[in-house]
C-alpha cells in the first residue's frame, strides 16, 4: 500500500524520467559511475528532498536543480579516479560528431558555466537558471554570454 | 556566433528528444529502491539510541572519575591523590605523610 508521498514521488519521476536520464547521460562521470547508477542516485536524492519542495519554483526547475547537485557531487566523490567518457560515448551513435564535440566543450567549461549553458539549451529562462544555480539573474546572463564567447573561440581554434 | 546559437539549439532539441530507455517496471523498481533505502525510521532510532547512551555514559564516567580524586594538605601545598576502587585513599595519605615527615 503506497502512501500519498510515495505516490506523489512515483508520478513525479515518471513525468520527468526523460529529462533525468538525459542529464545523467550528459554528465561525464568518473569510471565508478554508470548512467544507471547515476539515475538511481538522483532518485535517492529526490526522494530524500521531496519534502523540501514547497512549490516556490516549478517542479521541473526544482528537479533539475536537485539532479544537477547530485551529479556534480558524484563527479567530485571519485575525482581521484580517471574520468571517462562513458556517458557521452553512449550517445555517440546517434549524435552528430560536431554536436558531440560541442557537448564535450560545454562539459569542459567548468561549473557553474556548464550548468548554466545546459539549462539554457534545455529551455530554462534566466530566472529559472538563477533558481537552479542559486545565482542572480544578472550573473546568469553575463556568464551565459561569456560561455558562448568562450565556445566560439574554442571552435574557431580547432 | 549565429552558427553556435544554431548548434546549441540543435543540441537542445536532441536533449528534448532523449528518451529514458527504462521500462515502466524498471523505473518503478528504481523508485522502490530509492524509497526503501532512504528515510527509514530505524536510522533515526539509532541516532536517538546513540544520543541517549552518550547522555547517560558521560555523567556516569564523570562521577566515577571525581570520586577517585582526593585532596589533602601536605605542608603548605595541596596534593591530589587518584585512587581506583581497590585503594583506600585515607591509608594512602597516611603512608604518604609518614614518608615525608
Amino acid at each position: 500500500m503506497q502512501t500519498k508521498k510515495e505516490q506523489k514521488f512515483q508520478e513525479l519521476v515518471h513525468r520527468n524520467k526523460d529529462m533525468l536520464w538525459q542529464m545523467c547521460q550528459n554528465y561525464r562521470l568518473s569510471a565508478a559511475w554508470t548512467v544507471d547508477d547515476a539515475f538511481q542516485e538522483v532518485l535517492y536524492t529526490l526522494w530524500r528532498d521531496i519534502g523540501q519542495y514547497k512549490g516556490a519554483s516549478s517542479e521541473r526547475t526544482w528537479i533539475y536543480r536537485v539532479a544537477m547537485n547530485t551529479l556534480l557531487s558524484l563527479k567530485r566523490k571519485k575525482s581521484n579516479l580517471p574520468s571517462t567518457d562513458t556517458p557521452l560515448s553512449e550517445v555517440e551513435n546517434y549524435k552528430p560528431s560536431d554536436l558531440l564535440d560541442l557537448e564535450r566543450i560545454i562539459e569542459d567549461l567548468g561549473e557553474p558555466d556548464t550548468t548554466i549553458l545546459r539549462a539554457s539549451i534545455d529551455g530554462f529562462n534566466y530566472a529559472e537558471i538563477a533558481e537552479i544555480t542559486q545565482l542572480s539573474v544578472g550573473a546568469v546572463g553575463m556568464r551565459l554570454s561569456r560561455a558562448k564567447d568562450k565556445i566560439k573561440k574554442i571552435i574557431s581554434h580547432e | 556566433m549565429n552558427n553556435i546559437e544554431n548548434q546549441l539549439e540543435l543540441l537542445g532539441q536532441l536533449h528534448q528528444q532523449t528518451k529514458c530507455p527504462k521500462s515502466t517496471s524498471e523505473i518503478d523498481q528504481a523508485i522502490e529502491n530509492a524509497i526503501s533505502t532512504r528515510h527509514k525510521p530505524i536510522r533515526w532510532g539509532w541516532y536517538w539510541a546513540a544520543a541517549v547512551i552518550i547522555a547517560i555514559a558521560i555523567p556516569i564516567s564523570l562521577s566515577k572519575g571525581s570520586s577517585g580524586i582526593k585532596t589533602v594538605k601536605v605542608g603548605n601545598s595541596k596534593a591530589y591523590f587518584c585512587c581506583n576502587n581497590d585503594c583506600d585513599p585515607e591509608s594512602t595519605i597516611e603512608l604518604f605523610n609518614s614518608l615525608i615527615h
